[in-house]
């Protein structure tokens, strides 16, 4: 007995005590010091597993049933083994998705669904009720005793009397004030945590007290203890087991069971073992030092419980031994110590249960309805105070259930109900953890039965024991139904209840659990769920992306909203958080990044509102602004879908495929032969280990030769081999397939090892062909002595590997080839342009260039002879030049005596000697002090059939091929060509010479002045004739002044315009065309000139003309007409003269005669007369017209109708054309124009020239009229059917006085010629003797035009 | 890595083992009114077998610790 206010100052200090060190450690978290990041306080911490009914009720138990108690601990040590395993895969599962909660747990793994959580809440809620309701009522009895000696009887105090009430309230306080401060993401309380191991620590160190105590000194000591037990009869059998159902093997193996279960599965145990975590690694320490506090604090209750009973405690308080037998045995602050250890025991257990609760029922109850309701903007403020609230409303329910169900139950059976409670989730969790089938409709079938038939077997007798439900139910089963008895169920009996009930219940969990789940399918959210919480340990890899986010919101948008539902430094922690992780800034995010960030979120939020309501949450947030998940394209589905080998195979695909990569890695690196080579068998021997490879490739006479190799002697690299077609080689080269052998076929296949090295030989070999398509290469060899036979797929690999390599030495070939070929082109394309070099620089060049090109080190160019008998060198190689130290070097070699370099020439086609050492017949050696020849090549010039000359080259490092062949040839002949096209060039430049020197005598040696001007009118040919006749120097004229200026004003302009026109000479010709030039002193000269147009490709670039002065001949024209004038003049006085003479002779005569007769007969008189009168007519009409002929006026023209005037005058002539029977043939054109003349004129004209043409008819005819039009001149014609005109008197016929006929005065075509010309006009006569005459008159259709 | 699923596999056999010492054929043989120096065989064989158990425990925990 002890004062109550002891006790209660006490207690109250103890927990003032616990509040501290709570409020100590939250505090040290917050500075982040954490003080409870340390294995040993994990391990501790655990020790929560001992509550209230391990101080009290394994005294209890130990005291009725014997050892069987130790089961509730031995199952722990047990499950230890698996929770480096175990519980570390829940462990990690759980932080990676911010899981704080059993139920989150489920909805998380089973579709994030809100059902499963929400019913394993309750299912936790209903089994820990009871459990919270034991440890008040412990604190409160174990108070009453230590008080008043007696533990209080139930249900006779009103609550506000019963401590158990206030101690209720209490410690909803200190859970609440350690629990729910604010909402936690990770739920971890650091100072409920310190709290706890304090409280482990105290319980420890009560329980040893009093077992000391108990042990040494209310007895001798152990053995003592339990001898006496065993001698005792009633007891004894506490030390046996399996004595009764009560400790039988399948209850023990029950509780065992039960206790591995809920070490992991009850609410404070799954918070303090997995949400308090801070480190995997802390479970290490744990697996070891939480089964050692076990056996530590379990060490002294048998010695306790027995003691008690030897004591003679009645059993039924041994539940109370713990307080009892120190009171009774007079120690009383022990008993004080004991009370505190217990209620240390109590609290720990209820504050954490009861924010561990708390939490579940928030997030998988509270927050999934609210968001059912569309109550979740609403709710989530409050979302501390619903904490708060539950925390207090659990306690309270703890109390008021246990009062009012289970007032009379021993501790450790309510204990043992709530064990099998938490046990339904067991089936559940390890589904979660281990089978991927493992579906929401299992666990929620599991769960639910399980749940049921627990309620139904287990709970449900407790009510009928406490009054609420009638006996009969557990007699005869409900409705009388007696299979379906709560404690027989199904007709099971001889189990003790717990046993029945965990049977029963554990059946139906699992049974349904498995059932359902195989008979169901999960949805694409579980199975991934499924993936990741069964695998998360090999979760290290990248997954696949098979699904993206569409309009995916920026990280401030999702920061705030966020900090809607957690608060702003939480989220802005977090974003951080997140920020860190990623390392990569948002403006570079990909898709995977945006799923991350999601994920992350959702996760966040899952720690404070739950997994099942996060997602919901997260969804909506999502969709609401229009993003959505959509299938990514996965672009290899169908390669992946069709690859069908193992794992293992894969992975040494794999393995190959890298190997092979490297490989080619290798051979893209460098175009050079030797580097591929090395490159591969870098590869061989680094990467697979072989120690002895080679490559061997073909030449063009079918040689082997090793042209790299590892692991080979260096002397390997001079061998030659033809292979045999049955070796190896052979083979693997004819049938393009590896071929392999082992040391075992040796024997058989000695013959088959031509070609191969010893080296090789000795152990496992391998030969992959290296080759492209169609073409052999070579063969790739590895052989190893360690590495066993080479199998099948070896030879695959080393068939690509070869195959990769032939094609890289193709493809370096090829560009060898390319490289060597654009060598050559540069080199000519440089000859080409030395089109002002001398010789000697382009053969030195092509000599240069041909060494070069050859890869060779000496070289020389000769010209040959006209006949091809001697060789004249031209040029040598500077090295040639430098090394030669032969003096005198002769210029020319006949050939007879030339040696193999002649052959080229002899031959007449190029010689390769590849090895000059070598006895050839038409050798003839090199004089001493040459340079030392190994091999050379020599190739004649060809121009058409003709050698004109010999290149060599010599000492190049590999053999000559028809590669070096055809660049020198190639190369000389281009030389060759420059130098002829130079030859050629001068012969044409020296002709051109000449041709311009002839040219220049030409022009300057002609008679005819010759000037040139281009189109601007420069002169720009003016020779020493046109000088002459001008009065310029030609050095005044020439490029100086202009055409127009050398001809007389306007001539110039006359000869264009007439050069143009085609009817003086033909286009851009002007024949035989008087004009006037001006000579130097300003005086003009006629003269004569022919011109052409110069013309280049079509255009007009100037004009040449032949001028000849016309002084001479004019002077001479004009003295020849002054004379012909004269002449005619004579002529006509002699004419005119005579024409008079005649008529007056007549007429004197006459006229005499009448004189002298004039009485004679008057008739003859008359008749004398009449002569007489008519001679004077004649003369008057002849003087008429020698008048007219003189005083020839200037026709008056007007515009007149020709036609009409032609008309006319046939008229005046129709007596004269009757007369002669003359036809007259009109052919006037109707069309013809309006033309200018003198009518009077014209007339005359006509008549003249009708008349002549009657005249002609004089036996009738034809006479034909006809007008028209020609070019641009209008004409008439008349045309008769007479005599004709002979040649020779139409040259005189316009001669004045010429007459053909005896009575013409010989004037008439004079006068009419006159006429016509007097109208810019001409007569032309066309006659033919016995035919007729056609007289033409063209007159001008315009009017006058220039002067 | 080799070494450590040896490990595994034999603490997996320990834990398998500690069980079936605790378990009829063997708890029944203990199970009798014999005692040594004073406590009872069944007392004493559960709790050696208890200490065997920690202790091997407490050797993987050990040794995985050192890795």
């Amino acid at each position: 007995m002890l004062d109550t206010g002891l006790v209660a100052a006490a207690a109250f200090g103890y927990l003032f005590l616990l509040f501290a060190i709570a409020y100590y450690g939250d505090r040290q978290r917050g500075r982040g010091r954490s003080i409870i990041a340390n294995p040993y306080i994990y391990a501790l911490s655990l020790a929560a597993y001992c509550t209230a009914w391990t101080f009290f009720g394994s005294v209890g138990k130990a005291a009725t049933s014997g050892v069987t108690f130790l089961t509730i601990y031995l199952g722990p040590t047990i499950i230890a083994f698996s929770w480096w395993f175990g519980l570390r895969k829940l462990l990690r599962i759980c932080k990676e998705n911010h899981l704080t909660t059993m139920s989150d747990f489920l909805a998380l793994r089973y579709g994030k669904g809100a059902f499963l959580g929400a019913l394993a809440t309750v299912v936790v809620l209903l089994a820990i009720t009871p459990y919270i309701g034991l440890q008040l009522k412990s604190i409160s009895s174990t108070f009453n005793i230590l008080v008043y000696q007696e533990a209080a009887p139930p249900l006779a105090i009103p609550i506000y009397q019963d401590t158990a009430f206030y101690v209720a309230l209490l410690l909803a306080m200190f859970g609440i004030l350690f629990g729910a401060r604010h909402l936690d993401p990770t739920e971890r309380h650091e100072g409920l945590v310190a709290v706890v191991v304090f409280e482990s620590i105290v319980e420890l160190l009560a329980f040893v007290s009093l077992g000391l105590l108990v042990t040494f000194g209310l007895f001798p000591g152990w053995g003592e203890i339990f001898r006496r037990i065993q001698e005792s009869p009633e007891f004894h059998q506490l030390l046996l087991v399996n004595t009764g159902p009560h400790n039988s093997y399948s209850f023990l193996l029950v509780l065992t069971f039960l206790a591995m279960g809920a070490i992991h599965f009850l609410p404070r145990m799954f918070h303090m073992a997995v949400v308090e975590n801070t480190d995997e690694r802390h479970i290490l320490t744990a697996i070891w030092l939480f089964p050692l506090y076990l056996l530590l604090i379990n060490l002294f209750v048998m010695p306790i419980a027995f003691g008690g009973l030897l004591l003679g405690l009645p059993p039924d308080q041994a539940d109370t031994f713990v307080l009892r037998l120190p009171l009774q045995t007079g120690h009383p602050y022990l008993a004080l110590l004991v009370f505190l250890g217990g209620l240390s025991a109590s609290t720990a257990m209820v504050s954490v249960a009861s924010i561990a609760v708390s939490t579940m029922l928030v997030n998988s109850l509270v927050m999934p309805l609210a968001i059912r309701l569309r109550l979740q903007e609403r709710i989530t403020p409050h979302l501390l105070t619903i904490k708060r609230s539950a925390i207090l409303l659990l306690i309270l329910l703890g109390y008021f259930g246990y009062h009012l169900l289970f007032p009379t139950v021993m501790l450790v059976d309510i204990g043992l109900i709530a064990f099998c409670g938490v046990m339904q989730l067991v089936p559940a969790m390890l589904g979660a953890l281990y089978w991927r089938e493992a579906n929401r409709w299992g666990a929620i079938a599991g769960l639910g039965s399980g749940f049921l038939l627990w309620g139904y077997t287990l709970v449900l007798p407790y009510f009928v024991e406490a009054g609420w439900f009638s006996p009969t139910l557990l007699t005869a089963g409900p409705f009388g139904l007696a299979f379906l008895k709560p404690t027989a169920f199904l007709g099971l009996t001889g189990l003790d209840k717990l046993s029945h009930t965990f049977f029963w219940s554990m059946f139906f969990n699992a049974g349904a659990f498995v059932s359902v789940s195989l008979a169901t399918t999960p949805s694409p959210v579980e199975e991934e769920q499924a993936r990741r919480f069964v695998g998360v340990f090999e979760q290290e890899r990248e997954l696949p992306l098979e699904k993206r986010y569409t309009s995916f919101p920026s990280l401030d948008h999702l920061t705030l909203f966020l900090e809607s539902l957690i608060g702003h430094r939480k989220a802005a922690a977090a974003m951080r958080a997140f920020l860190q992780e990623v390392a990569i800034p948002e403006s570079e995010w990909g898709d995977r990044e945006k799923i991350r960030l999601a994920g992350f979120v959702e996760r966040t939020l899952a720690g404070s509102i739950g997994p099942a309501a996060a997602r919901v949450i997260i969804e909506g947030f999502l969709s609401s602004l229009g993003s959505r998940m959509e299938d990514v394209f996965d672009l290899f589905s169908r390669i992946s879908s069709s690859l069908e080998e193992s794992e293992q195979q894969l992975r040494r695909r794999v393995a190959e495929l890298s190997v092979l990569f490297e490989a080619a890695r290798r051979l893209a690196y460098s175009p050079y032969i030797p580097d591929l080579l090395e490159g591969v068998l870098g590869v061989l021997e680094e990467q697979l280990g072989i120690e002895t490879c080679a490559v061997r490739l073909l030449d063009e006479k079918g040689f082997l030769h090793i042209k790299g190799s590892r692991g080979l002697p260096p002397e390997a690299r001079e061998q030659v081999v033809k292979p045999d077609p049955e070796s190896l080689l052979g083979q693997c080269l004819a049938t393009f397939t590896p071929q392999v052998s082992s040391p075992g076929d040796l024997p058989e296949t000695a013959p088959r090892l031509q070609g191969l090295r010893q080296e090789e030989i000795l152990g496992s070999l391998v030969l992959a062909p290296i080759a492209t398509e169609t073409v052999t290469l070579g063969v790739l060899t590895a052989a190893s002595s360690q590495k066993g036979f080479f199998t099948r797929e070896h030879m695959e690999f080393f068939q690509s590997l070869a195959g990769q390599l032939g094609l890289a030495v193709r493809t370096a070939n090829m560009e060898e080839a390319l490289r060597l070929d654009e060598s050559r082109l540069e080199a000519v394309w440089q000859i080409s342009r030395m089109t002002k070099g001398t010789i000697k620089e382009i053969t030195d060049f092509a000599m240069e260039e041909g060494v070069r090109l050859t890869k060779s080190k000496i070289g020389y160019l000769a010209f040959m002879n006209e006949d091809e008998t001697a060789l004249t060198m031209q040029a040598w190689s500077r090295t040639a030049m430098e090394e030669c130290i032969v003096a005198d070097k002769p210029l020319i070699y006949p050939l007879e005596t030339t040696g193999l370099w002649g052959e080229a020439v002899r031959q007449r086609r190029p010689i390769i000697t590849n090895d000059y050492g070598a006895a050839n017949p038409f050798k003839k050696g090199y004089p001493p002090g040459h340079v030392e020849v190994r091999r050379h090549l020599n190739i004649p010039v060809l121009d058409g059939d003709h050698i004109v000359a010999v290149a060599g080259v010599g000492n190049k490092d590999d053999e000559y091929d028809e590669s070096d062949v055809r660049q020198l040839t190639l190369l000389m002949n281009a030389m060759w060509w420059q130098i002829k096209r130079q030859r050629e060039e001068e012969a044409l430049a020296a002709e051109v010479e000449r041709g311009i020197y002839f040219q220049k005598l030409l022009i300057h040696t002609c008679m005819d002045g010759i000037v040139g001007n281009d189109m601007d009118g420069i002169i720009r040919t003016f020779n020493d004739t046109a000088a002459k006749i001008m009065g310029y120097e030609p050095g005044e004229v020439l490029g100086r002044m202009n055409i127009r200026d050398l001809y007389a004003p306007g001539r110039f302009q006359e000869i264009e315009a007439k050069i143009h026109n085609p009817f003086y000479g033909g286009e851009g010709v002007l024949e035989n065309y008087e004009s006037l030039i001006r000579h130097q002193d300003g005086s003009f000269i006629p003269v004569w000139l022919s011109a052409r147009l110069l013309k280049e490709n079509d255009r007009e670039i100037g004009m040449i003309a032949h001028i000849k002065d016309l002084r001479d001949r004019k002077r001479m024209e004009e003295e020849l007409l002054r004379s012909e004038r004269l002449a005619i003049l004579g002529k006509m006085a002699a004419h005119i003269s005579h024409e008079i003479k005649n008529p007056l002779m007549l007429i004197g005569g006459f006229a005499r005669q009448v004189l002298k007769d004039f009485t004679q007969d008057p008739q003859k008189n008359l008749e004398k007369l009449q002569i007489i009168v008519d001679e004077v007519k004649r003369l008057e009409d002849f003087l008429v017209e020698v008048g007219s002929y003189a005083k020839f006026a200037e026709p008056q023209k007007k515009p007149g109708n020709l036609n009409a005037l032609i008309q006319e005058t046939c008229q005046r002539l129709e007596p004269s054309l009757r007369e002669s029977k003359i036809d007259l043939v009109l052919a006037l054109d109707p069309g013809l124009p309006e033309t200018q003349f003198d009518p009077g004129h014209l007339r005359q004209v006509v008549l003249n020239i009708a008349k002549n043409a009657i005249e002609a008819m004089d036996t009738g005819g034809t006479l034909t009229i006809a007008t028209g039009r020609r070019e641009d001149r209008v004409f008439l014609t008349v045309g008769d059917t007479g005599v004709g005109i002979p040649a020779e008197v139409r040259e005189k016929i316009f001669q004045p006085f010429f007459s053909s006929k005896p009575k013409g005065s010989g004037l008439g075509l004079a006068i009419s010629q006159k006429i016509v010309q007097a109208h810019h006009g001409e007569i032309i006569i066309d006659s033919e003797p016995g035919k007729g005459t056609q007289v033409t008159v063209y007159l001008r259709e315009e009017s006058a035009g220039s002067a | 890595m080799p070494a450590g699923t040896n490990k595994r596999k034999l603490l997996a056999l320990l834990g398998i083992l500690i069980f079936l010492l605790l378990n009829p054929p063997l708890m029944q043989t203990f199970n009798r009114e014999a005692s040594l120096g004073g406590i009872p065989a069944l007392v004493l064989y559960i709790h050696l077998v208890w200490i065997l158990a920690i202790a091997g425990l407490y050797a993987f925990s050990r040794s995985s610790s050192r890795e």
